[in-house]
């Protein structure tokens, strides 16, 4: 029994600091209606300058100088990137803020290196108190209690401070608020600072308990927004009871499957989504902003079906003249326009957002990775499997995802790929853990490169043309009612979450597809295929293609691919991919596409 | 004559405020009814309850017999439930004619002459322009020509000529009324122009802080004290 409580109690701790950065989301979101993925990067910029500044003086005075410039990095960026995009589409400001990710993480890289930081311990809180005889570490107790202060505060100020009351009237009407004259830049350059100091405080708070290291932001962001999820969005006690029941499931879950916490979340997610679709404690928001910008497909007419037909025909030739490694990168470049081109088929035709479009590549590739190792199967087979498994992980993840939409829609799929790739390290005995799986290789006839390449050429080609047929068919025409309008769709008749979700499944089977092929161009699989940044190449080839333009999945993993191929070897790659990320959604929200589109309408306008 | 739609005993709660408090009526075939009743009322609240974009708190709803209650919307637009929205709700990344094409391919109605439609609603000229391209009043015209377009039996028009200049609001009603009588649909309707309500209903309902208050012939209505009490005597409105 007194084990059992004192299992309680870690939970409730770990409870603190996954509430201090929900709570810092919530607010935030409350507010600006933006999602902040980089809030699990401020989390984790709080642990390393706690680090530093606890080096030179005092933990607790570090502490709170962590907190104060974690505030001052969350103002700035709000300042420098999001408020130029409050009245873009939620993707957007979604993929800002993930941009945002990929530049903390590799400026805390240059920073504090790669090697994890031991912090000090806590002075006056080192020792351990008896409760019921198991030893329970003081410090603990003061980050539960840090909790249930931070929670009163919170209350308190929303409840009884000017500032509290605007928050809570803007996250009601934002609009409102503007007619009474609030300004509402100050509002907002307030909320972020606050919202970030939670973050960091969270972070710096971490550091006596875990060394501070380059993969808490993500880990924490998924966690957390399994928390806003569950606890609805925008709600502060929801946030706590909802960090509460996931700190405990872990803390519990730990004894008994050790391998599987993250899935107990994701189970106790999918339970509270059933019942309540907004969350513990959230609401329906009446104004949900577009998910992506509502416009008509970008077609090229003549010139983009000869350019189409041309491209073939070289591509076909290509074999003939070019080097090796030309054709090797080419099958590449095929596989991740197919895994990108699926995306686009539901996010730009389907509005439907996802940040974790790597779950259906992945489960691809473990599938054809798995039934080759387990059956012993040929590779055409372990190709056909590949779609299959993924298309299942599709109904799955779709069943949950069409009851949500915008900003719920992208961190419920970035939480189910994190899942899986938590799974795929884990669940050792299966997928063979980090090791991953190793001599996949395809069937004789296809070893050659030449031969591969013409098999992914062949594959890829029907797959994405079949896409960008439907999605300019009558199948997308329906699909673009539910996204333009869904109200009104429905009301002529359409029953719109099966078309949404039938549009997650065709995603899923594409990217399975593209996850197959990819397993036997590399002879092997690692888990890295369902991590998050395999869901931001996709989504990243999406942009810069294009959203609108049915080719722009082709256009954009040929220049990712180029990009990746000539700069991925500078040592601060993922920085640059996120400036670049910023700058696509600040001023090409249309892509490559996009821009050559305008070009052509200056030409024609000028002749 | 047959009941289209009836309503018995219809209930909507937001929180403590009772939004439509236990109204019944019924709608019979191919009649032209309004529904009329000062701002928050509860109009708009009571369609979205019959075409199912709201879950009611207690009653429900028989469509040509059929308990529609818990029927999903889309549901209800295949067993012939149309409508249109107070604010205009079309499919802004597409033309004129693919918004009609959206509702044909919904209603798997493959013969019906879209063009012949937009002409008569005036809109012929807009038909390959991007509805983005058009102006508000012909924005509500080609929601009307979707809702026509899905050969309701029963249509329900949320203020249908809201934002439209008086003349173009008498051929809007009068185009509505001849499709109706023509096709036999039954219609309900919102309006707050006096005119197009006295002018083209058979039958008048009256709301008034969800409760339904009057019922009965345009003569019935206009010479009914409760009703113009609401209207804080305003006689010249209704008798205009």
């Amino acid at each position: 029994m007194a084990f059992y409580f004192a299992q309680f109690l870690t939970g409730l701790a770990s409870a603190s600091s996954l509430f201090l950065v929900a709570a810092g989301l919530s607010i935030i979101f409350g507010v600006t209606r933006i999602v902040n993925f980089a809030h699990g990067s401020l989390f984790m910029l709080g642990a390393f300058i706690a680090y530093s500044v606890s080096q030179h003086t005092s933990f607790w005075l570090a502490v709170t100088m962590a907190a104060i410039a974690v505030g001052t990095i969350g103002w700035c960026m709000e300042r420098g990137v999001l408020r130029k995009l409050y009245a873009a589409p939620e993707l957007f400001q979604l993929v800002a803020t993930f941009g945002l990710v990929l530049i903390i993480q590799d400026a805390a890289l240059w920073i504090w290196g790669p090697m994890d930081l031991l912090g000090p311990r806590a002075p006056g809180l080192e020792g351990v108190v008896r409760i019921f005889g198991e030893p329970i570490p003081e410090y603990d107790l003061f980050l539960i209690t840090i909790g249930l202060v931070v929670l009163a505060a919170t209350w308190w100020t929303f409840k009884r401070t000017r500032f509290g009351i605007l928050v809570r009237a803007a996250t009601e009407d934002p609009e409102m608020l503007q007619a009474l004259g609030v300004k509402p830049s100050t509002l907002f350059q307030a909320t972020f600072f606050i919202g970030a100091a939670l973050a960091g405080l969270g972070g710096a708070l971490e550091l006596p308990r875990q060394p501070a290291n380059l993969m808490m932001d993500l880990n924490i962001i998924a966690e957390v927004f399994v928390v806003v999820v569950i606890g609805g969005m925008g709600s502060i006690i929801g946030a706590f009871l909802a960090a509460l029941l996931i700190s405990q499931l872990n803390a519990f879950g730990i004894l008994i499957f050790p391998e599987i916490t993250l899935v107990a979340a994701f189970a106790a997610m999918a339970v509270v989504l059933i019942f309540k679709p907004y969350g513990l404690m959230g609401k329906l928001s009446i104004a949900t902003p577009n998910a992506v910008e509502i416009a008509p497909p970008m077609t090229f007419g003549r010139i983009g079906s000869f350019a189409g037909v041309s491209l073939m025909i070289v591509l076909v030739a290509l074999p003939f003249f070019a080097p090796s490694f030309v054709v090797v990168l080419l099958s590449d470049i095929f596989i991740f326009a197919l895994f990108a081109a699926g995306l686009h088929y539901m996010m730009g035709t389907g509005g439907l957002i996802s940040f974790g479009h790597a779950a259906f590549f992945g489960l691809g590739a473990y599938g054809a990775a798995l039934v080759v190792k387990g059956f012993g199967v040929s590779m055409p087979m372990a190709l056909v499997a590949a779609p299959v498994l993924a298309g299942f992980g599709a109904i799955i993840i779709g069943w949950f995802a069409i009851r949500l939409s915008g900003v719920y829609l992208a961190m419920l799929t970035l939480a189910a790929a994190q899942i899986l790739w938590s799974t795929a390290i884990q669940w050792q005995s299966v997928t063979g853990g980090d090791d991953g799986i190793l001599g996949i290789w395809p069937s004789t006839w296809a070893t050659d490169t030449t031969a591969f390449y013409y098999l992914a050429l062949a594959l890829c080609s029907t797959t994405i043309c079949a896409l960008i047929y439907l999605s300019l068919g009558q199948h997308g025409l329906l699909l673009r009612a539910t996204r333009d309008a869904a109200p009104r769709a429905a009301a002529l008749g359409i029953n719109v979450k099966a078309r949404q979700w039938l549009a997650i499944i065709i995603a899923g089977v594409s990217a399975g597809l593209a996850g197959g092929i990819f397993v036997f161009s590399k002879g092997s699989v690692f888990p890295d295929v369902l991590a998050i940044p395999n869901s931001v190449d996709a989504l990243v080839m999406v942009l810069l293609g294009g959203l609108h333009a049915p080719v722009g999945p082709i256009i954009g993993a040929g220049v990712f691919a180029l990009l990746e191929d000539g700069l991925s070897r500078l040592p601060y790659w993922r920085a640059l991919l996120g400036i670049t990320i910023v700058i696509v959604a600040i001023y090409a929200p249309n892509g490559l596409a996009g821009v050559f589109s305008k070009l052509r309408v200056l030409r024609t306008k000028s002749t | 004559m047959t009941i289209a739609l009836e309503v018995k005993s219809l209930s909507k709660n937001f929180g403590g405020l009772k939004a439509i408090d236990d109204m019944s009526f019924s709608l019979d075939d191919g009649g032209f009814t309004a529904l009329i009743g000062p701002n928050g009322a509860g109009k708009t609240t009571c369609f979205n309850l019959l075409s199912g974009v709201l879950e009611p708190s207690a009653g429900g709803m028989l469509l040509h017999g059929q308990s529609i209650t818990s029927m999903p919307t889309h549901l209800r637009a295949r067993q012939g439930m149309g409508r249109t929205f107070q604010i205009a709700a079309t499919f802004r990344s597409m033309t004129v004619l693919e918004n009609i094409e959206v509702a044909l391919i919904a209603a798997k109605q493959d013969k019906f002459d879209a063009t012949a439609l937009l002409d008569e609603l005036g809109i012929a000229e807009h038909t390959d322009h991007i509805i983005t391209e058009l102006a508000y009043g012909d924005i509500k015209r080609v929601e009307l020509a979707m809702a026509l377009a899905s050969m309701p039996s029963v249509l329900l028009l949320d203020e249908p000529t809201a934002g439209m200049g008086a003349n173009e609001r008498l051929s809007i009603m009068e185009l509505i009324a001849r499709l109706a009588r023509v096709r036999g649909t039954t219609v309900l309707f919102t309006e707050h122009d006096m005119d197009s309500v006295f002018g083209f209903a058979e039958r008048i309902l009256v709301m008034d802080q969800g409760q339904l208050i009057a019922d009965g012939s345009p003569e019935d209505i206009r010479s009914n004290t409760h009703v113009q009490q609401i209207y804080l005597g305003d006689e010249a409105t209704l008798d205009a």
